[in-house]
């Protein structure tokens, strides 16, 4: 055996034992002790903990609360989103394109900015809920409040993911099929429903189980406007959390996961009895059609461009407010002055540029983690198909099944100790567990991109590259890396906007050192400083530029594929 | 274009990069300062901190959330002055350092621990970390101020208070108790568990309730309390509570006293605050030497001279807060006085709530919680 | 010299190439002939270090190769779909494999520039590779694997991409590359004629099992067994009472079957009674005419077909006419049937 083959075993070998390691360490290990902590109990094992919840309401109101909301999040998203379809790709409407760079704003901004925006505008004292209090005097101010302002959150905020698959796949649509219906007598409305919709409809389908998984797993938005009487499974698990329970947090996470896993079964079951497979072989491209009836037509333009605003002002007043007086932000009055001044608090100390450079740091860490565990495991799977290979598969999709607050949960109990996989150290409370956990969290998605490009690839050219004498790592650099790096950047780009306002697993992981931005953006109703608020507000304008510089910036690559 | 917005990028990035290089100092994050609302003590251990300097020669290792940009210096400064110390601080939330402390029992790096309220404190000395000293500032201090074992006295203190919109509350509750009558029902909030004002006010509310005999709450104390959620206004965010505040939807506050204060200025709205007979909560918060101090003496020293009524009054007319001892609030000036003469403290024995408050919260989550 | 010495390749639990032994000579042109599926391109794919045989060894110039990884093994390698590098144009394509040898930074432009010359692709080294023609996209993938020098260069099914004309054309300028470099060249092929026109010698495969080698003329003039003379050339199978006719004639095998070239078979209308011929009686089915030569099909009275080949375009016989198959005892094959 040659020297070079030699080594490049034992270099294999060394990057899929770090790789192993990593999931058994940050993966497998936590599932275990989740499973651990809930029944065993003192080291016997015991349904105390069940028991307990069970003798809980509010434990069985939370589940009930988190099904009904991921149902009805399905109903209006779906609806939401078909609606959006129709307009920016199927009618002629003024202003499409214009309206789909809208749509996709919660894109660059989700979670506790998302909601922020909200607020200002549809809080009992937010400016639509005032205007909307003159027009109809008798109606409840508090609408944003409880089951109604988290749904409707979902509803806008759910649906942008929802699109980008089935747009996707609207546009592949055979055009010719649609001309087909309307010479056999169908209106173009009729056509849209009984022949473009069932070709999308798989695409929707796994595009659904998305949703529900993400409804499921609801943090910001019922946490932020749930109020007393509204609360999810995963605001539960956090607080338990806090008070350092986590028998019962670990039991919730399982249940919440049993959920998901039952979910993702019957979806699964569900899709194999429907699936289309498109037949035509040639394919016309889409053209939009105009809306004849002119009161249609009118209807459909106005809901359009509401639905637009609903997207646009959040952003608009959150700009404005930023630019505003401090006195105006905590009061929520219209600033009277503009300037720059918040910006300039922000970025000139140290203390509160931090929280944003820690998170651009954390995010950027477990984004690089993330591609060094899915591409060279992605290769792996597709290269070598058998058994470690399909082990090494379904432990990286672990994460996308199991709640990311369980995971949590169990790197917490397992590390709060010394523990040798770790070398000894005690990981919480250290730097290294929040990156960590991000990048478990993004693992699945990423792969599952990642893998959708490597199949691109042709074998041959990789096998091309060896012949002319590429070793293993040119071959990658020249030839596999160039295939791959589109969806790798884009990937990337989405995951480090996602991660930048990261919440659920920051709350519980963060430390001194690590403080993020998701934290800092809750703080104002816990802090007393005046400016707390304005920060916030330039956080989020900050992270919305950032968002959109790195979607444009990796538009290009998106645009490829 | 995308050159442009790529390079953009690239800087992002190595703005990143550089944070990463640079040397971590512990954030100042505002909202990491001394409030007892902020702590977040998710998680019950940690790494073993490189940031803190070995304790040598004259120099003192002091954790503290007091230690900000604006009161860290200060601090350092008449420190240095008065003992010829110099101090290097480690600055963040209090329920950071206890992490802080616990991850580094074997090895401590700190010398002193200063700032964490009560319950933490005990948990503290429960946990072996604190060494004995009783300074002689601890003579004229309350009881509810000190420690029974003289691990840990408490310097500085805010009560936990009733505040109400006199526009809109004409006959304000008397005592905490009052609260759950049908005229208070949608007037006030109640914040989430993992606040630590929110603790301590359920505790100070719990406290009457408990039976030392069987070391738990009784059924009518929990009764107290369901009623007391179940009359709560259901609110969003909190944000929005000091705006309805003002206009009189929800014109109670159950809130510590600075943090009411200024929010109330900051949002020009009226305020009077009830004085329970019973006494109200009072958060303070505490110092003591660390177990296993190489620099015991040294340390001694210093939470001698920063508790001492003459310190402590200097420090609160410069920060504008209440001392807790009773010699350094005769020598403040009047408006931190009048401030700290409002409220007696209620009694509370700490000890054995910071033992039993885990409990106490998951059972009010499970069970308690509308 | 390349030698394949009891070599197994497997699949799992399927076996895709048994115990195959093959020596190639310095310089030859080599072909693995045989339909998809028989395993040929499998051992193309071993020789190149894609595929690890189960057993055996394989040396190429006194060097064992299997404890070595594809890029030591100092051999160019045309894809069938020519796997051009689509991230990068000609140039860089032919390029690839001097930089990954870590040839001097000065060296490569001359040495693409001559390899280019040689193939005939100067004027699209600036390219990019979606803007070429399957013909110009094989030329490149053929410079590229060779401007390495490497000393064994392998074929996949190089032409296979390529209309008719352009195949027939290719193929001459490949042989004459190969002959003017001197280059061993293992070539492999499920075309029967490509391979008679281009190889020195044909190794022909069948359901992983290797069935001959040998040059061109004698597979096709004496072919091991029924497999390998039904896939080269077309060629008449008696059956029946031909078939009994015959085995009174020739001594052979009990198991054998008698197969003759169509061109050694001629159509009369009178028995020919000569002591080596033997003539079947049958009817005219049907004619196709070729150009230069008229395939005639005829029908003997058992329903089988006998094709046979005659030069010209004019023949005075009619559909359905009585006539006789004859042929020579001395043109009759008579192969071992596998």
């Amino acid at each position: 055996m040659s020297v070079k083959k030699k080594l490049s075993i034992v270099r294999n070998l060394l990057m899929f034992t770090v790789i192993a390691w990593f999931l058994v360490t940050f993966i497998i290990v936590p599932v275990i002790s989740v499973f651990r902590t809930t029944f065993f109990t003192d080291g016997t094992f015991s349904f105390e903990a069940i028991e307990k919840l069970i003798k809980s309401e509010r434990v069985r109101r939370s589940l009930s609360n988190t099904y009904q909301m991921a149902f009805w999040s399905v109903i209006t998203v779906t609806i939401n989103g078909i609606f959006q379809i129709l307009v920016t790709e199927y009618f002629d409407i003024k202003g499409a394109k214009f309206m789909e760079l809208a749509f996709m704003v919660p894109l660059m901004y989700g979670g506790i900015s998302l909601v922020t925006g909200y607020n200002y505008l549809y809080s009992a004292n937010g400016y639509i809920t005032q205007l909307l209090l003159r027009v109809f005097p008798h109606m409840n101010a508090y609408w944003f409040t409880g089951f109604t302002g988290v749904l409707f959150v979902h509803t806008f905020a759910m649906t942008t993911n929802h699109i980008l698959f089935v747009k996707t796949a609207f546009r592949d649509i055979d055009y010719s099929t649609i001309e087909a219906a309307r010479s056999l007598g169908s209106s173009s409305m009729g056509a849209f429903f009984k022949v473009a919709l069932p070709v999308v409809k798989p695409a929707i389908f796994s595009a659904t189980i998305l949703l529900i998984l993400s409804a499921l797993n609801s943090f910001a938005a019922p946490s932020m406007l749930g109020g007393k009487n509204f609360y999810m499974i995963n605001s539960m698990i956090l607080s338990l959390n806090g008070l350092r329970s986590y028998d019962l947090s670990a039991l919730l996470s399982l249940i919440l996961a049993a959920s998901c896993i039952i979910l993702l079964l019957i979806m699964n079951y569900l899709e194999k009895k429907n699936t289309y497979l498109s037949v035509s072989k040639v394919s016309t491209r889409l053209r939009k059609t105009k809306i004849r009836n002119p009161v249609v037509n009118i209807i459909v333009h106005a809901l359009a461009y509401l639905l637009t605003a609903i997207y646009l002002l959040p952003v608009v007043i959150i700009i404005l407010f930023s630019l505003g007086d401090v006195q105006s932000i905590i009061t929520n009055t219209f600033p009277r002055s503009f300037s720059l001044d918040n910006y300039i608090r922000v970025f000139s100390t140290s203390a509160t540029l931090k929280p944003f450079l820690n998170s651009v740091k954390l995010s950027l860490i477990a984004v690089l983690m993330v591609m060094a565990i899915t591409i060279p495991s992605t290769l792996a799977i597709k290269k070598h198909p058998g058994r470690a290979t399909r082990i090494l598969e379904m432990t990286l999709l672990i994460p996308w099944i199991l709640p990311g607050t369980m995971l949590v949960v169990g790197m917490i109990t397992t590390y709060s100790e010394p523990r040798l996989l770790v070398f000894q150290q005690v990981l919480l409370g250290g730097f290294w567990l929040l990156p960590i956990a991000y990048t478990v969290g993004k693992i699945p998605s990423s792969m599952r991109l990642v893998r959708a490009s490597l199949y691109a690839i042709n074998d041959s050219h990789e096998e091309a590259a060896h012949s002319l004498g590429g070793s293993a790592f040119y071959t990658f650099r020249r030839v596999v890396w160039p295939v791959i790096f589109p969806t790798a950047i884009s990937v990337g780009a989405i995951s480090f906007n996602g991660l930048l306002s990261e919440y659920t697993v920051s709350a519980l992981l963060y430390n001194v050192n690590n403080i993020p931005l998701g934290i800092v953006l809750r703080s104002p109703e816990m802090s007393n400083d005046p400016n707390t608020e304005a920060n916030s507000l330039v956080y989020i304008v900050v992270l919305m530029l950032i968002s959109a510089i790195t979607l444009l910036a990796t538009q290009k690559y998106r645009n490829k594929k | 274009m995308k050159k442009l917005l790529a390079s953009l990028l690239a800087i992002v990035m190595v703005l990143g990069l550089a944070a990463c290089g640079g040397q971590d100092t512990p954030a100042n994050d505002p909202s990491a300062d001394n409030t007892p609302s902020t702590s977040q003590p998710a998680d019950n251990s940690g790494a073993s901190g490189d940031t803190a300097a070995p304790s040598t020669g004259g120099k003192l290792t002091v954790y503290s959330p007091q230690a900000d940009a604006d009161r860290g210096p200060w601090i350092k400064e008449q420190a240095e002055a008065a003992l010829g110390i110099e101090i290097d601080f480690l600055c963040a939330t209090g329920g950071d350092l206890a992490e802080r402390l616990r991850a580094e029992k074997n090895n401590p790096q700190a010398d002193v621990i200063m700032g964490l309220v009560q319950t933490a404190m005990y948990q503290l000395k429960d946990e072996e970390l604190l060494a004995q000293y009783t300074p002689s500032w601890a003579d004229g201090l309350p009881e509810v101020y000190k420690d029974p074992d003289g691990y840990f006295n408490s310097f500085w203190q805010t009560p936990i208070i009733i505040g109400y919109n006199p526009d809109f509350v004409p006959n304000p509750p008397t005592s905490w108790q009052d609260l759950i009558k049908d005229e208070y029902a949608g007037l006030y909030s109640i914040g989430k568990t993992s606040s630590q004002t929110v603790r301590t006010y359920i505790i100070g509310m719990l406290w009457p309730y408990y039976d030392a005999a069987s070391g738990e709450i009784s059924e009518e104390g929990w009764d107290f309390l369901r009623t007391l959620y179940n009359n709560a206004y259901s609110l969003p965010t909190d944000s929005d509570s000091w705006a309805l505040f003002k206009e009189g939807t929800l014109p109670i506050t159950l809130n510590w006293f600075g943090g009411a204060k200024s929010k109330a200025a900051a949002y020009e709205a009226p305020i009077n605050y009830v004085a329970p007979a019973e006494g109200t909560p009072v958060v303070a918060e505490g110092i003591a030497v660390v177990a296993g101090s190489k620099n015991e003496e040294m340390a001694q020293k210093f939470v001698e001279w920063w508790g001492s009524p003459e310190t402590m009054a200097a420090y609160a007319n410069e920060f504008g807060q209440a001392p807790a001892h009773p010699d350094a609030i005769t020598m403040c000036n009047d408006e931190i006085k009048a401030d700290a003469e409002m409220f007696t403290a209620q009694n509370i024995d700490w000890a054995v709530c910071s033992e039993k408050m885990d409990d106490w919260f998951v059972k009010i989550e499970l069970e308690i919680m509308p | 010299m390349i030698e394949l010495k009891d070599i197994v390749i497997k699949y799992g639990d399927f076996t895709a190439v048994h115990d195959l032994n093959i020596q190639i000579h310095e310089g030859e042109f080599f072909t693995f002939l045989g339909p998809s599926g028989c395993g040929k391109t499998t051992t193309l794919r071993a020789i190149a270090g894609f595929e690890k045989p189960a057993s055996g060894t394989i040396t190429a110039f006194g060097r064992e190769l299997s404890g070595l990884l594809p890029e030591e093994r100092d051999l160019g390698f045309v894809f069938q779909n020519y796997a051009l590098f689509p991230s990068m144009n000609v140039y860089e394509n032919i390029a690839f494999g001097l930089r990954a040898h870590k040839v001097p930074k000065k060296e490569i432009p001359d040495r693409v520039q001559s390899i280019a010359e040689k193939t005939g692709i100067t004027e699209h080294l600036k390219k990019k590779i979606n803007e070429l023609s399957g013909g110009q996209q094989q030329r490149i993938a053929i410079a590229r694997a060779l401007v390495v020098e490497p000393k064994i260069l392998l074929l996949d099914e190089p032409l296979s991409n390529l209309d008719a004309k352009l195949r027939v054309s290719t193929r001459e300028e490949i042989r004459r590359l190969q002959r003017s470099l001197g280059i061993t060249t293992i070539y492999v092929t499920h075309d029967q004629e490509e391979a008679m026109a281009i190889s020195d010698r044909i190794a022909v495969f069948n359901v992983g099992h290797l069935e001959q080698i040998g040059t061109p003329k004698e597979i096709y003039n004496h072919p091991a067994n029924s497999a390998v003379a039904r896939f080269i050339g077309d060629i008449n199978c008696f059956t029946g009472s031909a078939d009994k006719m015959l085995r009174s004639r020739i001594d052979c095998d009990a198991n054998a079957r008698f197969y003759v070239r169509p061109h050694k078979i001629s159509i009369t209308r009178t028995p020919d009674t000569g002591a080596k011929t033997v003539s079947i009686p049958a009817a005219i089915d049907c004619f196709e005419f070729l150009g230069a030569y008229t395939k005639i099909i005829a029908r003997t009275e058992d329903n089988a077909f006998i094709t046979s080949l005659m030069f010209g375009s004019e023949t005075d016989f009619e559909v359905d006419e009585s006539v006789y198959v004859s042929l020579d005892v001395g043109d009759v094959l008579a192969l071992k049937e596998v």
